[in-house]
C-alpha cells in the first residue's frame, strides 16, 4: 500500500471508524510523520466521532422482560377445549337422541284400549281345549308340554303389585323388562293352559282322581301321575261319580282361566300407566330442554324453534 | 436465543437502542415505542434466532421502523429546520458537544444513522450494511461524506467563535 497526499484523507477517515489494521496505521503514522499538517486535519476528525453518552437510558426496561410460559398450561388449555368440545358433542348426541326417539319404534306402544281389549282372546282362548280334549289331534298338544313349567296359581287382584315388584325388585328400569314379560304372557297362559288343560281332560276321562291335580303340575309330576293311573286298578263305583267329577274339574278349570285372566289384565293396566307416566316424563324434559338449554357448567346451549 | 438471554439483550441493548432512536427521531416517546416494538419482535423470534444476533436484529428492527416512522412523520426536514435554529441559538453559548451534535443534526438521515451506529454502538462497515441494508463499500463510503460534513461544519463554528 502507498500512502500519498491524494489518497491520505480515505486512510484518516478509516482510522477515525477503527477500521485499519495494524500494518496500515503504521504506515499511516509514518505518513503523518513526514506530514504534520495533515496531523492537525486528522484531529479534526476526531473531534466528528460521537462521545458516549451513558446518562442517556431506556426509561422502562422491566416492560421488556418477558418470562416463558410453563408447558403445562398449554397442554392444560388444550385439554379444556378438548373436554368442551367432547361436552358439546355429548350434548349434541343427546339431543338428536331425545328427537329422533328410536325406542319409539321398537316396542309398539300400549294404549288403554288396546290393553283392554287383548285380554278377551286371551280369555277365550282356554275354551278351545275344551273340545279338543275329545279330539284326537289333541295327543300332539299333550307331547308338547314336556317344558319344565308351573302354571301360575290363582293370585289375587291385590297380590298382583307384589307379584312385579318381586319380578322386578330395581323398579323403574327394569319396566321394559316387564314389557317384554307381557309381551310373552300373552301367548304362554293359552299355551301353557291349552297342553295342561288337555291332559287333564283326557285324563279326566279316563281317570277323574288325576284331574283334580293338575294346576301347579310339573312334568315330573304329571308322570308320576301317569305311574300311579297304571297301577291303581279301575273301579266300577268310580264311574257312577264320573259325571260329577268331571263338572267340577271343569268348574275349577274355568274359576282358574277366569283369575288367570283377570291377572294378566290388571298386570296389563299397570304396565299401560307405567308407559304412560314415562312418556309424560319424557315429554317434561324435552320441553325443560326446549325452554332451558342444557348447562354444562359456565357454557350454556339453547336450542331455538 | 432462551428466555434468559432474551432478557440479557434486554440489559445489554435496551439503553443503547434506545439511545440511537432518540437521537434520530429527538421524540422520546416515538423512540420508547419503537424500541417496545423491537423487543417484542425479537421476543416473538427468540425460538429461531442465536443470541450473537440478538444486537444486530434489534437495530435492524428498529432502524427500519425508525424510517418508517420518519417517513410517515415526515419530520425529516422540520428537524433539520430545528438543527439550524438551535445553531443560531447557540452562538451565544459555545459548547463543544453541543456543536458537535448540531453537526450530527445537519446530516442527513442515513448518514447520522451510520455515525451513530458507528461510534455509539462500535459496528463495523459490514455489521452496519447488515441493518441499514448497505454494502460495506456503501457504508464506508458514505460514512467518510459523513464525517467530512461534520468536520466542515466543526471548522467553521471554531472561526465563527
Amino acid at each position: 500500500m502507498d500512502i500519498n497526499l491524494n489518497n491520505y484523507e480515505t486512510y484518516l477517515l478509516s482510522f477515525v471508524d477503527g477500521e485499519l489494521d495494524e500494518a496500515t496505521t503504521q504506515e499511516l503514522m509514518r505518513f503523518l510523520k513526514a506530514n504534520p499538517d495533515k496531523e492537525k486535519e486528522l484531529n479534526v476528525l476526531q473531534m466528528t466521532r460521537l462521545p458516549e453518552e451513558r446518562d442517556l437510558v431506556f426509561p422502562d426496561k422491566h416492560s421488556l422482560y418477558r418470562k416463558e410460559e410453563p408447558a403445562v398450561k398449554k397442554t392444560f388449555v388444550l385439554r379444556r377445549y378438548q373436554w368442551l368440545s367432547a361436552a358439546a358433542a355429548a350434548c349434541i348426541g343427546l339431543l338428536i337422541v331425545f328427537y329422533l326417539q328410536p325406542w319409539k319404534a321398537s316396542p309398539p306402544p300400549i294404549k288403554p284400549t288396546t290393553a283392554v281389549n287383548t285380554p278377551i282372546p286371551a280369555v277365550q282362548q282356554p275354551e278351545k281345549p275344551i273340545p279338543a280334549a275329545t279330539d284326537t289331534g289333541s295327543s300332539v298338544a299333550v307331547s308338547k308340554p314336556a317344558e319344565k313349567r308351573t302354571i301360575p296359581p290363582p293370585v289375587k287382584k291385590n297380590e298382583n303389585k307384589n307379584l312385579l315388584s318381586k319380578n322386578n325388585p330395581v323398579g323403574k328400569p327394569a319396566e321394559k323388562q316387564e314389557v317384554k314379560a307381557t309381551t310373552q304372557d300373552d301367548n304362554e297362559p293359552a299355551l301353557a293352559t291349552i297342553p295342561v288343560l288337555a291332559r287333564t281332560e283326557n285324563d279326566a276321562v279316563q281317570n277323574p282322581s288325576i284331574a283334580v291335580a293338575p294346576i301347579s303340575l310339573k312334568a315330573e309330576n304329571i308322570t308320576a301321575n301317569v305311574a300311579d293311573k297304571k297301577i291303581v286298578p279301575e273301579s266300577p263305583s268310580s264311574k257312577t261319580d264320573e259325571g260329577k267329577k268331571e263338572e267340577t274339574s271343569k268348574e275349577k278349570i274355568m274359576n282358574t282361566t277366569t283369575v288367570l285372566a283377570m291377572t294378566k289384565k290388571d298386570i296389563d293396566s299397570t304396565i299401560t300407566q307405567k308407559l304412560i307416566d314415562l312418556n309424560q316424563k319424557k315429554e317434561g324434559i324435552i320441553n325443560h330442554i326446549a325452554k332451558n338449554g342444557i348447562k354444562i357448567g359456565k357454557l350454556t346451549i339453547a336450542f331455538n324453534d | 436465543m432462551t428466555e434468559r438471554e432474551y432478557n440479557r439483550c434486554v440489559d445489554l441493548y435496551a439503553d443503547g437502542l434506545y439511545r440511537f432512536i432518540v437521537k434520530n427521531l429527538k421524540h422520546e416517546e416515538d423512540a420508547r415505542d419503537i424500541v417496545q416494538n423491537a423487543f417484542e419482535i425479537l421476543w416473538k423470534h427468540h425460538d429461531t434466532l442465536l443470541f450473537e444476533k440478538g444486537k444486530s436484529y434489534l437495530f435492524t428492527v428498529g432502524y427500519r421502523n425508525m424510517i418508517d416512522h420518519l417517513r410517515k412523520a415526515k419530520r425529516i426536514s422540520l428537524v433539520e429546520t430545528f438543527a439550524e435554529n438551535i445553531a443560531v441559538k447557540s452562538h451565544s453559548a459555545p459548547d463543544t458537544k453541543a456543536v458537535l451534535m448540531n453537526a450530527l443534526q445537519r446530516l442527513n438521515e442515513m448518514q447520522r444513522s451510520l455515525v451513530m451506529l458507528k461510534d455509539y454502538e462500535g459496528y463495523s462497515y459490514e455489521e452496519i450494511g447488515e441493518i441499514t441494508g448497505l454494502n460495506a463499500s456503501q457504508v464506508k463510503v458514505y460514512l467518510h461524506r459523513a464525517r467530512l460534513k461534520m468536520k466542515e461544519y466543526l471548522v467553521k463554528m471554531e472561526n465563527v467563535m
